[in-house]
């Protein structure tokens, strides 16, 4: 950049600018008499310069940079909050979906499980249930036998005993009549007869 | 004399009139009769000036302290000043000269404060506003116009900057040489003329505010010896009107510092816009881009083509 011309040009820029001024000026001089609203001034307008200029470097150090930095470290700032909220609640939604989704899971498995332990519990009763049965049945077999035993003993009991009385008494009837060998031949008859007549 | 008393109270002098009995006469700097025989000194504006810097420093400095390390400020007091800079930064820089818009910023910040701080100063009483000046707001505008011829040069180059005050047309070359020849020197002395008017706005503005203000107050004094009833009607009538009118000027006040700061932008995303568009266009065919595009484009080739050769020459 060639700075002398730039420096030039803005030198007639502001030539440019004062002309106009500076006739207005000049043409209230010679009207005289009443003031001028639009009368130039160069005390107040170096004045200006001065002032503007320097306020302006003032602030550029001492206010507008830091402010400047400021106000797009607040920007920053906020665009990364937003951006982390948003990817928050991303995730939250990822979560959440993750979480229906197994809750839903959970709900479809309940049926079943319920299921399954409603069939167990009934497989389990009828178990216990044949089990108590067939026990039930075992000791009602065990007993008959015991009592058919008991019933076979106390008859072979009481035949014997009959027949020992039947003995007794013959002999007291008969006496020493028969011998022993008709006499059991006699017990013999008698017994197959009583026993027939008992099972008729 | 009703006029001319009511001007000797809106003008910029030496001599600060608060009554007749009160006036502060600002000393001598130089000559009394350089340059235009009206003296060359510290003026009552020069003075007003200087206090308007000082008060922006005063709330500008303290609060980039608290800002700067992009902590919000707390308070009304902090909150309200901050308001104004991210209001011009957010609402005119960034919408009007678009990229870079934070290069400008600060003399669009220092513009727009040191406008409006001179304009409420004309609202407190016996002071004055520096922007009734046409000396003031010539040099705020051709700061402006600095501000623009600068940047474009800087950032796009002379020729660049130079070729922006040439319309862009869809023409044979023949026939835009000419055009060029008459409509360049009309672009050129456009934003010479825009940058004027910025400154006669602002000084018309509160100017004519404050003399209408001071033409109202002055018919109380007009009347003074013309009895009670007069007097009093007079009196009473004027300060309504008047309290009346300096809330319309406190409107104008921040009005026409918005405008200013508002035209500077404007002025600037415009030459900054055209100066870019310039200098692109010769890259673009200097790097043969310009033909591809035309190939491209098929049916409008016609159309893009002399648009080509405008960036060539």
């Amino acid at each position: 950049m060639n700075r002398k011309i730039l420096l030039g040009l803005l030198f007639i820029v502001a030539l440019l600018l004062i002309a106009p001024a500076a006739l207005l000026a000049a043409d209230e001089k010679s009207g005289g008499g009443s003031p001028n609203p639009m009368e130039w001034r160069f005390d107040t307008a170096i004045w200006a310069i001065v002032v503007f200029v320097l306020l302006l470097v003032i602030l550029r150090t001492s206010a507008w940079d830091p402010i400047l930095e400021g106000l797009q470290k607040r920007e920053e700032t906020i665009r990364a909050s937003i951006e982390d909220a948003k990817k928050a609640r991303e995730e939250m939604a990822q979560m959440k979906a993750d979480f229906d989704r197994e809750l839903a899971e959970a709900h479809q498995q309940i049926p079943k499980l319920m299921e399954e332990a409603r069939k167990k519990a009934e497989d389990m009763t009828n178990e216990m249930r044949a089990k108590a049965a067939a026990e039930i049945q075992a000791e009602r077999e065990r007993l008959r036998h015991e009592v058919e035993i008991a019933k076979d003993q106390a008859l072979k009991e009481m035949w014997e005993q009959a027949a020992h009385l039947a003995t007794l008494i013959s002999a007291k009837a008969i006496g020493k009549a028969l011998s022993d060998e008709d006499h059991r031949r006699l017990l013999d008859e008698a017994m197959v007869e009583i026993r027939q007549s008992s099972r008729n | 004399m009703l006029f001319a008393d009511a001007f000797s109270h809106v003008l910029d002098t030496m001599d600060w009139h608060i009554s007749d009995w009160l006036h502060w006469h600002i000393p001598m700097l130089g000559s009394h009769s350089w340059p235009q025989g009206k003296g060359f000194g510290l003026t009552k504006y020069c003075v007003l000036m200087t206090v308007a810097a000082v008060l922006i420093c005063w709330v500008y400095i303290p609060l980039a302290k608290k800002i700067r390390t992009g902590e919000a400020p707390t308070g009304l007091f902090w909150n309200f000043f901050e308001f104004i800079l991210t209001f011009i930064r957010d609402n005119i820089a960034k919408p009007y000269i678009g990229k870079e818009a934070d290069r400008y910023v600060p003399y669009l910040w220092t513009v727009f404060l040191f406008v409006l701080t001179c304009n409420l100063l004309g609202m407190i009483p016996f002071l004055g506003s520096p922007t009734a000046s046409f000396s003031v707001t010539l040099v705020l505008a051709t700061g402006t116009y600095i501000l623009i011829t600068v940047s474009s040069i800087m950032r796009f180059g002379w020729k660049a900057h130079l070729m922006s005050f040439a319309p862009h047309m869809d023409m044979p070359l023949a026939m835009k040489i000419p055009l060029w020849m008459i409509l360049w020197p009309i672009e050129f002395m456009g934003l010479l003329l825009k940058c004027f008017v910025l400154a006669v706005r602002l000084f018309a503005n509160v100017f004519a505010g404050h003399m209408v203000l001071a033409t109202i107050l002055l018919f109380i004094p007009a009347v003074k010896h013309t009895g009670e009833g007069l007097f009093w009607g007079v009196t009473v009538a004027s300060v309504v009107v008047v309290t009346a009118m300096s809330l319309l000027e406190l409107f104008v006040a921040f009005l026409q510092a918005y405008l200013f700061t508002f035209l500077t932008a404007l002025f600037l995303g415009g030459v900054l816009e055209h100066a870019e568009h310039a200098a692109h266009g010769d890259h673009h065919h200097d790097a043969g881009e310009e033909d591809v595009h035309v190939h491209a484009e098929g049916g409008t080739a016609h159309a893009h083509g002399p648009s080509a050769h405008h960036h060539h020459h």
